[in-house]
């Protein structure tokens, strides 16, 4: 797998975008998985995580949900083709690093990506363009199911057992990305993350923990995992972005009511960009005034 | 007040966080407080303490407290299974398999309720999965409750006593 090859993947979270969708851009569900026979990732032997990974290439193989999937062997790759994986969203930037046995497989719609001996055994993604959550999560739950004959870490009392007590219970994060340029802007962000934080959500940067919000895209999602089901926290989730998309279409009106500062300061932004021939990518990507 | 994490200097950074409505208190210094948010300057919209920057310092409090004249703790057996001792995952806040969950049942629930808000998984059960439904919820309760009664952890024992309650009421209400 190169980069060329990446790129030739569809992409449907951007590719299908209408335009319409300008402030959702994208909705993902994540589901932490591990195999019950197996030491977790962290303490497992190089042999264990080879099983495991033999042993999720025949389920996977033989579900139907599966077909035409790629596999990306992540020691094989060079570096440009492993961040544009991360660039697209396909893995996480945690993935870059770590076992010799790490593997990626995206189904050939680029919607299902699947990582391998990540921190969990198995950490599965569904990722769609525009405010879908529910649908995610219902394309989840369905390959979750197709999987349980791996034979998944379960306990009645604390549900999908994981090697980070974070991601007990339910294993679910649910996340939308938004664009919030006005609420930016608007200095309203530092607020909204305290209150999303009473909400048990968690407002971070667009490629998720420890990550900026370059160009004002947030990731909004649910910090707590277990107590609640996969449903209720998808909702959660959604319900809040929807609300920050209306804040943010507000923001936007009253951002336009000075209409003539606000261009200014675009303008301003674009020509010292595009003409300060020293500047690096950051600089002039902050250049701007949102 | 010396800071939670490293002990060492005077807290200066006070958080109070509320999740699920369970209200969590964290005390750091300052330097402590900026590898905690490593992206964080002045100005900027992110001061991002989520819970899992938290994860080492709510292990830490985690296992049989110091006994007042001074006894040593109790000791925990280590997970049968893959050998991780309680003190390694106090220390790195990550299991090392499915047994640890059963090996340390009892010391971790404190974990979930300040991390989650909940200790209890709501959600679908894996088909086949043998631990299926409240029969084997109450099976596996009953047995905690006896070697709860039997090493004398009384505040332990009421709890699953409650839960069993709870389990066999709901029960008896399904089977009407």
């Amino acid at each position: 797998m190169n980069a060329d090859r990446i790129l030739s993947l569809p992409l449907p979270w951007v590719e299908g975008q209408d335009g319409s969708q300008d402030v959702v851009i994208s909705s993902r569900i994540r589901l932490a998985r591990n195999l019950e026979r197996y030491p977790f990732v962290n303490r497992a032997s190089g042999e264990d995580r080879k099983s495991v990974l033999e042993t999720v290439r025949q389920a996977i193989e033989s579900e139907p949900l599966f077909r035409e999937c790629v596999w990306c062997n992540l020691c094989e790759m060079d570096a440009l083709s492993k961040w544009l994986l991360v660039e697209r969203r396909l893995m996480s930037p945690a993935f870059l690093k770590g076992c010799p046995e790490r593997v990626l497989v995206l189904d050939a719609r680029g919607i299902v990506s699947v990582m391998v001996n990540e921190e969990d055994h198995l950490r599965l993604q569904v990722l769609l363009g525009r405010m879908a959550l529910c649908e995610t999560l219902r394309i989840a739950s369905a390959i979750d199911r197709s999987l349980y004959c791996l034979g998944f870490a379960f306990d009645p009392e604390f549900g999908f057992l994981t090697s980070c007590p974070t991601n007990v219970g339910t294993g679910l994060r649910a996340s939308a990305m938004l664009h919030l340029p006005a609420l930016k802007m608007s200095k309203a962000m530092p607020e909204i993350i305290a209150q999303s934080g009473r909400l048990g959500l968690v407002v971070r940067g667009a490629y998720g923990e420890g990550t900026a919000s370059a160009g004002s895209l947030y990731q909004v999602s649910n910090q707590v995992t277990l107590g609640l089901t996969r449903e209720e926290l998808a909702e959660k989730v959604e319900a809040v972005s929807s609300r920050l998309v209306e804040q943010e279409a507000r923001a936007r009106e009253t951002l336009l009511d000075g209409r003539q500062g606000l261009e200014d300061r675009i303008w301003r932004a674009w020509g010292t960009c595009f003409t300060h021939g020293a500047w690096g990518y950051r600089k002039r990507w902050k250049a701007f005034p949102c | 007040m010396l800071c939670e994490r490293c002990g060492i200097k005077n807290a200066e950074v006070h958080i109070r966080q509320a999740v699920q409505g369970v209200v969590s208190e964290h005390h750091l210094c300052k330097e402590c407080a900026r590898e905690l948010t490593s992206d964080w300057k002045p100005g900027s919209d992110f001061l991002e303490f989520s819970i899992g920057s938290f994860l080492e310092t709510l292990c830490k409090t985690l296992g049989p407290a110091k006994s007042e004249d001074g006894e040593a703790r109790r000791e925990i057996a280590p997970c049968p299974r893959c050998g991780l001792e309680f003190e390694t995952f106090r220390k790195s806040g990550r299991f090392g398999c499915a047994g640890c969950y059963q090996a340390f049942r009892e010391w971790i629930r404190p974990l979930f309720t300040r991390i989650h808000g909940s200790e209890t998984y709501r959600g679908p059960v894996p088909e086949g999965h043998p631990a299926t439904g409240i029969d084997a919820e109450l099976v596996l309760l009953r047995e905690q409750l006896k070697t709860a009664v039997a090493d004398e952890r009384y505040e332990t024992a009421a709890r699953l006593r409650d839960r069993i309650r709870l389990l066999e009421g709901r029960h008896r209400d399904e089977r009407g």
